[in-house]
């Protein structure tokens, strides 16, 4: 890494860890002058005391909701433009189907996730088609969306050259739709987290498969303040690091073509 | 039409000359009538093999670079990778982009895009280019060299071309014939050969004959604008 990349680095993520070291201890000071009750609040640096003493137990929480993040979002992204690509075809087939896609949207998890736990049994299985449930509607839309925007003189050049319908799809629509689809990804990151924590509440287990979801649950029950806020911080790093990698992927696709990735 | 020859089209915004054009290109289906492309009557939805078509914009696939763009005819076509990539090559040593030939869409002036669109279209040597306002959005000079970089090609391979613009000055420039439409429902007001001794090169937009034949058009698309 050169010193310019450096200083690129340090340009991007010096701001926002300015502003969360301002906030943190803007909060820190606002516990300790007012001191209140710490069933119901408690400061920052109480949260990673009490989060180091248990850190075993909350690396593998992380973990095991990471493994169900990672199997949801996957099967997301697969399934998503796979059904956004069959609904680009026909139109007879999008009106058909497409609304049905809008009731992934509006359907209330918990509502669904005690159906999953009859078919699936609580678990990660079921924790993760939660997550796949919650985030498959941004990916079949952008994908969708970004097929038909598709110039039209670009089709008609495929169809002037004869193009077999696989060529028209991995040569034209699949890379035309590339700069919509990760966008519908990146919506998608942050949703499967939330899907999967939310399913955990429900369709988690208890044992030693515990989830991030399932201490919040359980440190909500017993009214343990610090490990509610560390589980929460553990759930907002593991989906910023998901919206990242689908940044990153971005990135390398189309820097070399794309505006939205260009270096400024 | 005869083989080999440049015919340019002309008329007024909304006439349906590029409608015609995109009915030879097989793009769109014809209410009624027939069409022969080759002596032959072209069936619905039939593209013709030996056609290739400029559009009004570039219109390259962002994510290829400019090689990639021009290799994508052949590539469709199935063309061996050694024989498309020489090929490709030399057509866009012609268009004078080789140097540019790693380069994506988004790095190229206008010009260069179109120039590569041009090349994209001839990678395949059409017998019959059909040109849709191809240089509507340039500058004069640019569009100018375009002009004369079409009509070097055009003289080197001898295609057929239908070219539809705007600019009677460019007709006059490119084309043996002019068929000027008139207002919709459109009908041929006026079909005229252009003929000019020896080469065009851009000394000819200077001469009083070239100028000539422009006020010639000139009158006629005064009187499609009639609608006579």
């Amino acid at each position: 890494m050169t010193a310019r990349r450096l200083r690129e680095l340090a340009a991007r993520l010096g701001p926002p860890l300015c502003a969360a070291i301002v906030l943190l201890g803007l909060w820190e000071l606002w516990v300790r002058w007012t001191n209140p009750p710490r069933f119901l609040f408690c400061a920052p640096s109480e949260v990673v005391r009490d989060a180091m003493a248990r850190a075993g137990e909350l690396a593998m929480a992380t973990w095991n909701t990471t493994v169900a993040v990672a199997w949801g979002f996957a099967l997301s992204a697969v399934v998503g433009v796979a059904v956004g690509v069959m609904l680009s075809g026909s139109r007879v087939l999008e009106r058909a189907l497409y609304p049905f896609t809008v009731i992934l949207q509006t359907v209330p998890l918990v509502a669904i996730a005690p159906m999953l736990v009859i078919w699936l049994h609580a678990g990660v299985q079921a924790v993760a088609v939660c997550a796949f449930i919650v985030s498959l509607f941004p990916v079949i839309t952008n994908t969708l969306s970004g097929i038909r925007s598709i110039p039209q003189p670009q089709v008609e050049l495929f169809r002037l050259y004869g193009a077999h319908p696989w060529a028209v799809l991995t040569k034209l629509k699949l890379p035309g739709a590339v700069p919509s689809i990760m966008a519908g990804l990146r919506i998608a990151a942050g949703l499967a987290v939330i899907g999967a924590v939310v399913g955990e509440f429900v369709a988690g287990e208890l044992g030693a498969d515990r989830g991030l979801g399932i201490v919040v649950v359980v440190a909500a029950k017993q009214g343990d303040l610090t490990v509610l806020f560390a589980a929460v911080a553990l759930a907002s790093v593991l989906g910023i690091a998901m919206v990242g990698a689908v940044n990153l992927a971005a990135y390398f696709l189309m820097y070399r073509w794309h505006v939205s990735e260009r270096p400024d | 039409m005869p083989d080999s020859q440049f015919v340019a089209l002309l008329g007024p915004s909304g006439c349906g000359k590029s409608t015609l054009l995109r009915l030879v290109a097989g793009l769109d289906a014809p209410d009624g009538g027939t069409l022969a492309v080759a002596g032959r009557p072209l069936r619905r939805h039939e593209h013709p093999e030996a056609l290739a078509f400029v559009f009004q914009e570039a219109h390259l696939l962002p994510w290829r670079t400019l090689i990639r763009n021009v290799i994508l005819p052949l590539e469709l076509r199935g063309m061996p990778h050694g024989e498309r990539t020489g090929r490709a090559l030399h057509m866009l040593e012609r268009v004078g982009l080789a140097d540019a030939r790693d380069r994506y869409p988004a790095q190229l002036s206008g010009g260069m895009q179109l120039r590569g669109s041009l090349a994209r279209a001839l990678v395949t040597e059409p017998r019959l280019l059909l040109l849709d306002e191809p240089f509507a959005a340039l500058d004069e000079i640019t569009r100018q060299r375009l002009d004369a970089l079409i009509h070097e090609l055009w003289r080197e391979r001898q295609f057929t071309a239908l070219f539809v613009t705007h600019s009677l000055r460019e007709a006059v420039f490119l084309a043996q014939r002019a068929v000027m439409f008139s207002r919709r429902p459109a009908r041929v007001v006026a079909d005229r050969a252009i003929e000019f001794s020896g080469e065009r090169a851009a000394e000819l937009r200077g001469l009083p004959a070239y100028q000539a034949v422009v006020d010639q058009l000139y009158r006629d698309l005064l009187t499609a604008e009639a609608g006579a």
